[in-house]
């Protein structure tokens, strides 16, 4: 039934979806039903695949059936499952959310295509093992953003559009420049061949050719633009404050999550591939970008009167924690990194949607406006608090596992000096709680205000059910994350294998022995050391052995 | 891991807070059900705890260490260690809870909704607390310890709508969330220090390592556990938060604040006493900002009037005492530690904290007042609660015949032991009297006022007035309660008081009691009596009898009776206050200037730097490039070559410089053609006529923008122009230079195998027999097949770009009727619209060509289409001439001309467009071949020979569909947003 060749349809099913929704352009109830159940088969196929492969396991399909590298390889490994199925259930929550946010003129507008095209681009960006191709998938998913944050028209709206679509295509610009550099260098865009090329090169000893790294950079540039990283997270903060919150529920859990994911796929294989990461000074970049990101961003958040605001910028902080684990590139490293990008993208939307919430039920996003909310929505301060508690990472919920790992690991690279990003991530835990407890005492506690009451008693008469369901959903996932957390680790620690050795990767788009070949050719050339050391009687030649396949 | 127990362990940790669950289910009004079941929750607990210590005694070792693995990968175990320390603690915890449960149903009376709301939450809290006192794995103890810290906040804040409660909460939240965060990191490091996350394996591998150089790292990971302790038992600096935590209601603070949360810390000072008192840093530490704690904590209790707040000074100081101890039990004396009775000690302090909560929570609710001076002739008004609080007080003073006094003469004699050792501790020692001497003083203040002469009617109620006033209607008004429920108000309190009078007049007893759970009874081989102290007489005794007569000096001299505000209590909001003031600089400075040019110059900045800083690390990795390689291959293509380089470049420059917009977009065209003129010098046929008509349809777009824009700013800074000159040269050359380096080595290995190769020898005819692309025309066939995926996202991109703007543009003239101010639509007189009659865009002339040059260009069209797997050509080549020849008809016959030919709207037909698409990329699965496999074959035609067809046709069918329909959807909803 799961045939490799058919994890295209994750791709196939909401592009599907986005054309029927544009052919069915008014009839709402129908887009609905189209877009749930396109986003619902898609979480059940990417579950179906993720148990099917785990552990290891790479389902791959090639484009038009021509050999890799020279058709297009579609590749569905363990990092791309999961990510697949955290993105379809934010966006199936932010759907539902819509129902009921949203207003009809902009729902009855482009809203149901944009939304499943740009579903149907990030798919496409997790799937894909090819540079260029990942281009395309960039490009889908920021036109179908460009689109959905128009929605609605309002002129703060577009001015902040303005400055989010202008910083996203000078992002394009330099990655259709990178991806034809790539080429130029290594003949191939195919990441499997890419990091087969790596691997033999620095194998042979050849060293890479002049500009790879500046490549590199430039390449880093562009998916660090996209996660808002320091200091190129200038589009990020207003864009989310002034769109439809369901809209911007989806782009807190997914646009800034592309650009990790494209950082996570192609640096640890590629640029930073095992062979060359001690003398990669990108890491120090990384390393430096995701420190400032943290600590600066969330001293804003904690000032901010806004509740969007303060979400906004806690989550730009927190992409830090992504680039943390990023920069250390060791395998507790990076698995802490998915972890936490995981849940990271559905707390964030979880808290998003709860504004949205907030803001129906208490008539602003203003925290000297809104107030009192426990007596008039329970249930929504229960879902706000798990979800806050969440993202402040502390125990036993989801944030916390995250960021355990890569705390731990970060004092563990002491002499590496991450032990700096260790304590900027323990005292952006503590600003995250002042943020989000602030929210909380505001917002939720604190004696009702009462024009704002009596303001907005006539919107909560509609049916907030929808919205509820989404928020409820996303929560409930993320305490399953926490209570399944041994699981979810294992899935991460699985699908980061990758990163210290791209064999399994390779071979699985490459055919059988691609990589081997490149190690029986060194092989050869390594033998007469080998032949030294053990007659000079290294024993603890295993053990080395050992550290250079887990660095 | 696998020691016995394991399910009296989980019972005795989880059922107070599934007891706390259960008492949901009952209906509001069943109270005494209610209470009965918090209170068998705690019982239940004491009872695990009990059979536990029959069943397997109290252990020492690992052995006993018990559990279950809840995330291994982490480390996280949920698991046990029921050794002295910890089983005294969670009796400890149980019984108060036990009593506080009872006490809750006294002092809420028959307020359903507070105990609805209270027992649920004591529940989580006790379990939390048993959790951090019986867990072995660090990372569980860490588990549990956060979750004292939000029920904490929870119970705090417990009147949601009062401001002043709500504030108070999140400053105790975020000072021990923040120790908390801190003893994260301490964890990890000891953990790291060690290589064990067992707190028996990490206090076993520090304690064996005494002596011996510590680990590097220690120093900083006891600094984090030390602040983590700090802040949760309110050491000063942080414990500021402990007085504001009495805006909780009274049984949380006789529980949480008294005698069981803030004592977190000092039992991890406790269990870490082992394994770091040889640490050099650890007797410093402890005994300085014990001993400081203790003393101001002494003091601002005697400058309080309120109770609680009296009380809960008194247990910062106490608090500071006990961390004091640890500390100084670090120093040796004659061979042995010098810590005394310390688990004795701790029970001391909640037999008598404890009680003074209750009865002040008793105090306040009977009479409703809340400051000791409006006390005045409580004993004779109510003598039973004057009196109860009066025994209470007067073990807080430490007099005779009180457990108190014996721990008391213990911990002098730790202080005068270490005072032999080193003569600095005599400071200490008086800061220990002076602590004694304040604590007298209080107890004697208590009893003048209780038996003083009762205030007249009228400042009775003036007084309460003012307390309604200060601090809001307050918590206190509750339904009162007769019979058993009111006795339930001082009842715990008188039992818990038992118990501390036992060990002041009958020692043995509770030695008995005590000694299996204590940790370093050695020194003192049984608990002394009063008389035994007297029998014995050193100077601990004289320093405690001197605290004593000073204190009652004190007392009743008139002496330090203002009350005072500690000045800490500004410490948190002004830290508040200047993060949100830095904060809010950071935004409007940093983040988020809301300037679009300083966005552009910091993130293209970024980029250069980073360039830069990879150059500084790898200069030897770069390379000269030999201009002699751009050369090419004669002088007549260097020269064309040139040419075109100098006006692309050279209009690239202009760009920036010139003001008309107009002029802008020329010059941009005028770039756009050089580089066509490139793809034909570099023989790129296809190349060249997508961009050709790309940039005519581009041209049109903008001119049709351009019309539509408000009028150009009139004056343009000449700094900013030049300014933006040389920033787009500086990354111009960056990027260029990068470029060239890549050139370069593309140059110097030509027979580097690429997948270009691949491509162009396979489009038509596999060398090696296989599958071939079956078309000549590379370009096309790497586009609809070796990457037609590639093309499947980019029409989708096209598509939605088209939507896009469908949605921008249909939302304006839906507006315009209205004019709403908030939806974005320009004012008509912003347009760029010229005075007088319009120029018709329409001549007749124009129009007869068009009618001419129409048919003509979409026959052009098909043959492109048809013939563009072999040829020049291919759906997007054919959809952008199409395009071309459909805008210009609409522009010189109106849209109802276009609509007779077209008549199916953009937006469909863009999805009929992706569904062709997509209907061909699909197909092949149908058949089990991979998604976009593409099919040939030969079809007849009828004038002889064969046309070679490929399933791919339908592809670039779609293509071309989409094409259209974007570019004349477009173009056409621009002009009609014009007409």
């Amino acid at each position: 039934m799961l045939r490799p060749d058919l994890i295209v349809l994750l791709v196939v099913i909401p592009m599907a979806a986005g054309i029927l929704t544009t052919l069915l352009r008014g009839w709402v109830a129908v887009q609905r039903l189209v877009g749930l159940f396109s986003l619902v088969s898609i979480i059940f196929l990417a579950v179906g695949y993720l148990l099917h492969i785990y552990p290891g396991g790479v389902e791959t399909t090639q484009a038009g059936d021509w050999p890799a590298p020279f058709g297009i390889s579609i590749v569905l490994d363990e990092l791309s499952a999961l990510l697949i199925i955290a993105a379809n259930v934010v966006g199936l929550c932010c759907y539902l959310h819509a129902f009921t946010s949203l207003e009809d003129k902009i729902e009855r507008d482009w809203f149901h295509p944009l939304f499943h095209l740009m579903m149907m681009g990030v798919n496409y960006c997790f799937i894909t093992g090819d540079l260029f191709n990942l281009f395309v998938a960039f490009e889908i998913t920021l036109m179908a953003s460009y689109g959905l944050i128009c929605l609605g028209a309002t002129r703060q709206q577009l001015t902040q559009a303005y400055k989010y679509v202008m910083l996203n295509l000078i992002g394009s610009t330099f990655f259709v420049l990178g991806a034809g550099l790539v080429y130029g260098l290594m003949g191939t865009l195919n990441f499997a061949d890419l990091a087969r090329l790596t691997h033999e090169a620095a194998l042979n000893g050849e060293g890479m050719p002049a500009g790879f790294e500046a490549v590199a950079i430039m390449l880093f540039f562009v998916f660090a633009l996209k996660a808002a990283l320091f200091p190129l997270w200038f589009w990020l903060p207003d864009t989310y404050h002034t769109c439809p919150i369901a809209i911007g529920a989806l782009f807190v859990g997914l646009l800034t999550k592309v650009g990790i994911y494209a950082m996570l796929r192609v640096f640890p294989m590629v640029f930073i591939a095992p062979e060359l990461r001690e003398t990669s000074p990108i890491l120090t970049i990384i390393a430096v970008g995701a420190g400032l990101t943290m600590i600066l961003a969330i001293i804003a958040a904690v000032a901010m009167q806004n509740i969007r605001r303060i979400l906004a910028l806690t989550l730009v902080s927190h992409i830090g924690y992504l680039g943390f684990g990023i920069a250390m590139m060791t395998p507790d490293g990076l698995a802490g990194a998915v972890y936490y990008m995981l849940q990271h993208m559905v707390v964030m939307a979880a808290l998003f949607l709860c504004c949205g919430l907030i803001e129906r039920i208490g008539g602003s996003d203003d925290l000297s406006r809104v107030s009192g909310l426990h007596r008039r929505a329970p249930y929504l301060s229960v879902l706000f608090l798990v979800a806050a508690m969440s993202l402040v990472g502390l125990p036993p919920l989801s944030g916390f596992y995250g960021k355990l790992l890569l705390i731990r690991e970060g004092f563990a690279l002491v002499d590496k000096g991450y032990w700096v990003l260790s304590v900027t991530s323990l005292l952006t835990g503590i600003l995250t709680m002042i943020a989000m407890i602030k929210i909380w005492a505001l917002a939720f506690w604190s004696p009702p205000v009462r024009e704002a009451a009596s303001a907005v008693t006539k919107d909560t008469g509609s049916n907030l059910a929808p919205a509820y369901v989404g928020v409820t959903v996303l929560v409930l996932g993320s305490i399953s994350m926490a209570l399944g957390a041994e699981m979810v680790i294992g899935m991460t620690r699985s699908a980061t294998v990758y990163a210290g050795d791209p064999s399994v990767y390779v071979n699985a788009v490459m055919g059988n022995n691609a990589w081997e070949s490149s190690v029986i050719a060194t092989h050869e050339m390594q033998a007469p050391t080998l032949d030294i050391d053990t007659i000079a009687g290294h024993v603890e030649q295993p053990h080395r052995h050992d550290e250079e396949v887990h660095p | 891991m696998d020691g016995p127990g394991l399910p009296l362990m989980l019972v005795a940790v989880f059922a107070p807070v599934l007891a706390g669950l259960a008492t949901l289910i009952l209906p509001k009004g069943a109270l005494g059900a209610r209470t009965a079941i918090a209170i068998l929750g705690a019982v239940v607990s004491i009872g695990a705890l009990v059979s536990y210590i029959n069943a397997y005694g109290v252990a020492q070792d690992a052995s006993a260490v018990t559990g279950l693995p809840f995330v291994p990968s982490v480390h996280l175990f949920i698991s046990f260690q029921p050794d002295g320390l910890g089983l005294f603690f969670g009796l400890l915890i149980s019984g108060i809870g036990a009593l506080i449960a009872i006490y809750a149903r006294g002092y809420f009376g028959s307020d359903r909704d507070s105990l609805f709301r209270f027992y649920p939450m004591l529940g989580f809290f006790m379990t939390a607390m048993m959790g951090i006192v019986l867990s072995d794995n660090m990372l569980s103890m860490l588990l549990f310890w956060e979750m004292t810290s939000i029920s904490s906040f929870l119970l705090i804040g417990w009147e949601r709508d009062n401001p002043r409660a709500v504030r108070l909460a999140v400053q105790a939240l975020i000072t021990t969330a923040m120790g908390g965060l801190a003893l994260l990191g301490g964890v990890i490091l000891l953990a790291q220090v060690s290589g064990s996350w067992s707190l028996q394996g990490v206090i076993e591998t520090l304690g064996a390592s005494h002596g011996e150089t510590p680990h590097r790292l220690l120093p900083w990971a006891f600094l984090l556990v030390f602040l983590g302790c700090a802040t949760k038992s309110a050491q000063w600096p942080f414990h500021f938060w402990l007085p504001g935590a009495m805006a909780a209601p009274t049984p949380v603070s006789a529980y949480l604040h008294s005698a069981t949360m803030v004592k977190a810390g000092v039992y991890l000072f406790a269990r870490f006493f082992p394994g770091l008192h040889g640490f050099e840093y650890w007797m410093p530490a402890l005994v300085f900002f014990g001993a400081v704690t203790m003393v101001l904590g002494a003091y601002l209790a005697l400058r309080s009037v309120e109770l609680k707040r009296i009380f809960a000074y008194t247990t910062v100081s106490q608090l500071g005492l006990l961390t004091c101890a640890y500390g100084l039990g670090a120093i040796e004396h004659h061979g042995e530690l010098n810590l005394i009775w310390p688990t004795t000690q701790i029970l001391n302090h909640a037999l008598y904290k404890a009680p003074l909560f209750i009865l002040a929570g008793a105090i306040i609710h009977v009479v409703g007042k809340k400051e000791a001076p409006q006390l005045r002739g409580l004993a004779r008004s109510k003598p039973l609660l004057a009196w109860l609080t009066l025994l209470a007080a007067y073990a807080l003073a430490g007099g005779p015949f009180t457990l108190s006094f014996t721990m008391k003469e213990a911990f002098l004699y730790q202080v005068y032991h270490a005072a032999e050792h080193d003569s600095t501790f005599w400071i200490v020692a008086g800061m220990a009297v002076v602590t004694a001497m304040f604590n007298v003083a209080i107890f004697v203040r208590f009893v003048l006022i209780f038996f003083g002469r009762e205030a007249s009617e009228r400042e009775t109620s003036e007084a309460a007035q003012a307390v309604e006033d200060a601090h809001g209607s307050g918590g206190e008004d509750h339904a009162h309660e007769t019979g058993f429920w009111a006795m339930c108000l001082w009842l715990p309190a008188a039992i818990l008081l038992i118990g501390q009078y036992l060990g002041g007049i009958a020692p043995h007893l509770l030695e008995r009691v005590m000694a299996p759970f204590e940790t370093h009874a050695l020194y003192w081989s049984h608990l002394p009596s009063v008389l035994e102290a007297f029998g014995h007489p050193g100077p601990p005794l004289v320093m405690s009898l001197t605290a004593i007569v000073l204190g009652a000096a004190l007392g009743v001299s008139p002496l330090w009776r203002r009350p005072v505000e500690d000045a800490h209590n500004r410490l948190f909001p002004w830290i508040l206050r200047t993060l949100q003031r830095r904060g809010g600089w950071l935004y409007t400075h940093v983040l988020q200037t809301g300037s679009f040019h300083m966005y552009v110059y910091v993130v293209l900045t970024a980029l250069i730097a980073g360039l830069v800083y990879v150059f500084a690390v790898h200069r030897d990795g770069f390379q000269m490039v030999e201009l002699e390689m751009l050369w090419g291959p004669g002088a007549g293509f260097f020269l064309a070559a040139t040419s075109l380089t100098i006006l692309v470049c050279g209009s690239a420059l202009v760009l920036p410089i010139v003001r008309s917009r107009m002029v802008r977009v020329l010059i941009l065209g005028a770039s756009g053609f050089s580089v066509t003129g490139m793809y034909l010098l570099y023989q790129a046929p296809d190349l060249a006529l997508t961009q050709l008509m790309f940039e005519i349809i581009s041209v049109i777009l903008f001119l049709l923008v351009l019309r539509m824009l408000p009028e150009e700013p009139k004056r343009w800074h000449e700094i900013d122009r030049i300014g933006r000159a040389t920033f787009g040269v500086l990354v111009g050359l960056a990027v260029g230079w990068i470029t060239l380096q890549v050139g370069g080595y593309v140059d110097a290995h030509p027979d580097m195998p690429r997948v270009g190769d691949w491509l162009i020898q396979n489009a038509h005819h596999a060398p090696d027999g296989g599958r071939d692309g079956g078309g000549d025309n590379v370009v096309n066939v790497t586009l609809v097949d070796f990457r037609g995926y590639d093309t499947l996202g980019e029409v989708t991109v096209l598509a939605i770009a088209a939507m896009g703007v469908f949605a921008l543009i249909v939302a304006v003239p839906a507006s315009s009727a209205s004019r709403n101010e908030d939806v974005c639509h320009l004012p008509r007189e912003a347009y760029h619209v010229p005075e007088g009659p319009q120029p018709s865009l329409t001549s007749s002339l124009f129009r007869t060509a068009m009618r001419l040059i129409l048919p003509l260009s979409l026959m052009f069209a098909a043959y492109m289409f048809f013939k563009g797997h072999n040829e020049p050509g291919g759906g997007f080549i054919a959809g952008l001439v199409m395009s071309v020849a459909l805008a210009v008809y609409r522009m010189a016959e109106g849209q109802r001309a276009l609509r007779r030919i077209l008549p199916i709207k953009p937006g469909p037909l863009a999805a009929l467009g992706l569904a062709i698409a997509l209907a061909t990329a699909v197909f092949p699965l149908l058949l089990g071949d991979p998604l976009l496999r593409s099919y040939q074959g030969e079809i007849p035609l009828p004038g002889g020979g064969s046309y070679h067809f490929a399933s791919v046709l339908f592809f670039d069918l779609g293509v071309l569909f989409v094409v259209v329909a974007v570019s004349v959807g477009i173009i056409n909803r621009l002009t009609e947003e014009l007409e």
